[in-house]
């Protein structure tokens, strides 16, 4: 075996350039393969990442039956945090509530339709370290009329620090009120539903505007224990609880689709490659055939003959294999450390995900050693056919072919 | 007697008709023989040795090997035959390119699962044939008459019943061509080693210790010398 597979090794070397050639597919095929997972991985991860850091901790909770569309923020469905719930909270771990509700920004003649977010100053940086945002300028402070504009949004009603604007809101009750605002800062969360839409304020400047009663849109929680457990001793009190996963399932859900067609351009892929990898074995038989008769002649056995052609399409399977985890392996690694900055094609599309623009791609050894294992598969199934072939050749006729 | 043909006949299938390669020959080799198959293009040559080598089976009618039947032996017992008691010599050499001479030396022994002190024996075997100076050289880096020394190694390595060789000259000029035959009428008379070829060339025919004639598949002659 040990001898075989030196000699499938030696026949490879002595066609180089063929083997090369042939090889060239099977390492594509395997790098796009550890590629496209890695990035598949790697946006799931951003998903859940861009959620927990800039709106729902580990474990998010609405008002009961409040939409969680993140595309209407209705102030008439929000709830009050009730004492029991406080308490269960407190039990639970760090948490905070915001207020999120919509009103009309209005600077000069230009106004614009924006999503005030309301946090609470004290318990905010609790669940939200805000480390992984840019913010130009400060924070609000406090019992200041003083707001926070999200970076796309800042960007598109071309506001500056220190601008004076007038935000219009409904009240909870339904009554149209307007104040003076200055544009303190301006944030980027990578959250582009938030950097789109949003503009910041504490809670109290929030209750000003909005007279919002002490209500609340969401809640949340970086519980101690783990979420699950966390959200069963939430349930049941006026609000929802999701834990991360159930929160992005939609967005999760469309990666899984994303998933499916690299799967089929990767299979397409290693077709490609495997006829190429049947063609060459093929050839190395039909160039071989006196050789064959020879082996034959001296005695190998023809399941040796078999054998050692499919090593030669197994070897080369696995070298390429080889070659093709590390090329993958090392762009998914790169991305990972670096990330792959899309800010510029999402601002364009103005695209209403909640999700970061910083995509770092996510490294895993499982699917790396499953898509070499499957390069190596795709080899040696490859040339099971030519192998056959070979090791059916008549040794009388074969030893004088020329 | 080492092998036999007992009233072998072999028709080879050609479209509608077929030919008759061999019709009803019987031969027989003894241990230490130095023996030349002769005759004119098509006469069967090959065909018998290829049935005496274990190469191919007969239509009808015995091939003994040491006195048993191995015409009908499945083609696994047939290899197993060839690797352990039939030694071979190609004209056109046939070494396997990506061996060095010494390792299509070791091939043979490996092949006929002889595995006993195989590195000195493959040694031996090369110098025995005058190449202890390329071991270690690809068929591609040796002359013709180099490789087929290296072939006579390969085929004697395993010390065979038979070493059979079809035209074994035949590819190479005729200053090669009478060292080869030389050395394997050495080998025949130091250590008894048995040969049994084909052939066109009188030369060869002249240094045979017997010629078996054959025409149209049929054995026309049998001449012994000294
Ligand atoms: N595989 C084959 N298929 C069909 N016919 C064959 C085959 N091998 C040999 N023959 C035929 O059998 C006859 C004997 O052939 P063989 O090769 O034994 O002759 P030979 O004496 O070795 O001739 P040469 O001196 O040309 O090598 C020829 O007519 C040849 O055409
Ligand atoms: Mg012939």
């Amino acid at each position: 075996m040990l001898f075989l597979l030196s000699l499938a090794a030696r026949n490879l070397v002595r066609n180089l350039r063929r083997t090369v050639l042939t090889g060239t597919a099977v390492v594509a095929g395997v790098a796009l393969m550890i590629f496209g997972w890695g990035l598949i991985d790697g946006l799931d991860d951003n998903i859940l990442r861009a959620a927990r850091l800039t709106y729902a901790g580990d474990l998010v909770l609405r008002p009961d039956g409040y939409p969680d569309d993140g595309l209407r923020f209705p102030l008439d469905q929000a709830a009050a945090v009730s004492p029991a719930l406080t308490a269960k909270l407190d039990a639970a771990g760090p948490w905070t509530a915001r207020t999120t509700f919509p009103a009309r920004l209005v600077k000069g003649v230009d106004a614009q339709r924006v999503f005030v977010v309301a946090y609470d100053p004290a318990t905010e940086t609790r669940v939200f370290d805000r480390k992984s945002w840019r913010l130009e300028g400060s924070w609000p402070a406090a019992d200041k009329p003083e707001i926070v504009a999200g970076s796309a949004f800042a960007r598109l009603m071309e506001l500056k620090l220190g601008d004076e604007v007038v935000l219009e809101a409904r009240t909870r009750d339904g009554a149209i009120n307007a104040l003076n605002y200055t544009v303190v800062g301006v944030v980027r969360t990578d959250n582009t539903t938030m950097d789109n839409l949003s503009v910041w304020m504490e809670a109290p400047a929030a209750e000003q505007l909005a007279v919002l009663g002490g209500v609340r849109t969401q809640i949340a929680v970086l519980p101690t224990a783990t979420p699950d457990v966390a959200k069963a001793t939430l349930a049941g009190l006026g609000w929802t609880p999701l834990t991360l996963p159930e929160e992005c399932d939609d967005l999760i859900a469309m990666n899984r689709i994303r998933r499916k067609s690299i799967s089929v351009v990767v299979g397409m892929i290693m077709l490609i490659a495997a006829t190429g990898i049947a063609n060459t074995v093929i050839m190395a038989a039909f160039e071989r055939i006196r050789e064959i008769g020879t082996l034959l002649a001296l005695g190998m056995p023809r399941r040796d003959v078999q054998l050692l052609f499919l090593l030669e399409g197994g070897v080369m399977g696995l070298v390429a294999g080889v070659f093709g985890a590390v090329l993958g392996s090392s762009l998914v690694l790169y991305w990972q450390a670096n990330g792959m900055d899309f800010s510029s094609i999402v601002e364009k599309m103005a695209a209403n995900m909640s999700m970061s623009v910083v995509v770092y791609t996510h490294f895993s050894w499982a699917p790396t050693l499953l898509s070499l294992l499957f390069g190596v598969v795709v080899a040696v199934l490859a040339s099971v056919w030519p192998a056959r072939y070979a090791s059916r050749i008549v040794p009388a006729d074969a030893v004088r072919a020329d | 007697m080492i092998c036999e043909l007992v009233d072998v006949t072999k028709e080879y299938p050609m479209g509608e008709l077929k030919v008759v390669a061999l019709a009803g020959v019987s031969v027989g080799v003894d241990a230490g023989e130095f023996t030349v198959f002769a005759g004119p293009s098509g006469s069967g040559k090959s065909t018998a040795l290829n049935l005496i080598g274990c190469l191919d089976r007969p239509s009808s009618g015995k091939v003994l090997l040491d006195g048993k039947d191995v015409a009908t032996l499945a083609d696994e017992a047939l290899g197993a035959v060839r690797a352990r008691r039939i030694g071979f010599i190609f004209q056109s050499f046939n070494l396997i390119p990506v061996l060095t001479a010494a390792e299509n030396v070791d091939l043979a022994l490996r092949l006929a699962g002889d595995t006993e002190n195989r590195a000195a024996r493959v040694e031996k075997a090369l110098v025995d044939v005058g190449l202890q100076d390329y071991l270690h050289r690809r068929p591609s880096q040796l002359s013709g008459g180099q490789q087929q020394r290296v072939a006579i190694a390969r085929a004697l390595v395993k010390k065979p019943a038979i070493i059979i060789a079809d035209e074994p000259t035949a590819n190479l000029d005729s200053t090669n061509g009478e060292a080869i035959l030389e050395l394997m009428r050495e080998m025949n008379e130091r250590d008894g080693v048995t040969f049994l070829f084909s052939t066109h060339d009188p030369m060869v025919m002249s240094r045979a210790r017997r010629v078996v004639k054959l025409k149209d598949g049929h054995v026309v002659g049998d001449e012994r010398r000294a």
